[in-house]
């Protein structure tokens, strides 16, 4: 298994649909933290994320035989676990109602938000902040959760991104501005009086 | 400004997922793995011996063919009239293939190619499950 360690995903998946059953065990190791996070994040709840992430390397297993070896693992199996965190919250019908999005879907605030300023200094002096974080980002429409999760948790490019969520380059990078601007204003609201 | 916001998410904590969860889902793989893999042998089981009662039918088919259509008694002259046969080799031989159950013998190739068809890979797969099953047991 080590020396499987060092090969890029795509050689893993050809190995494995060659025969090498490791190879599928090395992926799903390597994955497997991230895809955690990221349905845990948008699913709000660890143990549905177990059941998520299971979901995801399973449905991923089932459809390797259709996986386009050109094109990248990484952002193939993110969409894979997009899809089923949001069919997750759709049968719970939970998905979560942003307080800044009307009857339509559409962010009015955000799409109000001209400019994203940086944030001021005495917001990463607060006690507990992580929990903060976490707090204000479970505010946000999913689909900004989504971009903002990969973007800043797993470093990936904006392209990397719009691949992985099947959706345009503009649109991946102004749901970054637009979800950063609404974690900011939510962070100042609650600053301490 | 993202590196403003690259230092907010250094704040948040990733989560690590359960100690068993990785053995979890490699195991959830490899139970489906073997209940795909029984399902093939069933399905290959099944139509190998249909595979092989056709076979079995159209060997019958040829075996009646031949004795209906007088083959095999054409086919005998070789062995009692071979001087003749030597002289009028060409309408021999005319004589012999439209004898020969044509149709019968295409059904018969055909039939035994889908027997090996089904023959190949149901001996594949079941030296999978057998192999799997002995390192179950060690």
């Amino acid at each position: 298994m080590n020396n499987f360690n060092n090969l890029i995903d795509e050689k893993l998946v050809e190995l494995y649909l060659d025969g090498e059953a490791v190879a599928l065990d090395v992926l799903v190791e390597r994955y497997l933290k991230w895809i955690y996070n990221f349905t845990a994040r948008l699913c709000g709840d660890r143990k549905e994320a177990e059941d998520l992430t299971q979901e995801t390397f399973l449905k991923a297993w089932k459809n390797l035989k259709k996986f386009d070896q050109k094109k990248s693992f990484k952002t193939w199996i993110f969409n894979i676990a997009k899809n089923t965190s949001i069919d997750y919250l759709r049968k719970k019908k939970s998905i979560p109602f942003s307080n800044f999005e009307n009857k339509d879907g559409e962010n009015l605030l955000a799409e109000n938000l001209v400019d994203l300023a940086p944030l001021p200094p005495e917001i990463f002096e607060r006690n507990n902040l992580a929990r903060e974080i976490e707090v204000a980002i479970a505010k946000l429409p999913v689909k900004y959760q989504a971009v903002i999760f990969l973007k800043f948790n797993n470093d990936f490019t904006f392209q990397e991104i719009a691949d992985s969520l099947d959706e345009p380059l503009d649109t991946v990078k102004s749901r970054c501005r637009r979800g950063l601007a609404l974690l900011r204003k939510i962070l100042m609201e609650n600053a301490p009086k | 400004m993202d590196q403003n916001y690259e230092k907010l998410f250094g704040y948040l904590n990733e989560v690590e997922p359960p100690q068993n969860l990785l053995s979890k889902i490699i195991l959830s793989v490899q139970r489906q793995e073997k209940f795909l893999l029984k399902k093939r042998c069933a399905f290959l089981l099944v139509g190998w011996m249909g595979s092989a009662a056709l076979l079995f039918w159209a060997a019958q088919s040829v075996a009646d063919g031949f004795i209906e259509s007088g083959f095999l008694k054409f086919f005998a002259l070789i062995f009692s009239d071979f001087k003749i046969i030597a002289v009028y080799w060409q309408s021999y031989f005319l004589s012999l293939s439209e004898a020969l159950p044509t149709a019968s013998l295409i059904v018969f190739f055909v039939s035994f190619l889908i027997f090996i068809n089904f023959l190949k890979p149901l001996a594949k797969n079941v030296k999978i499950v057998f192999a799997s099953a002995r390192l179950r047991i060690i």
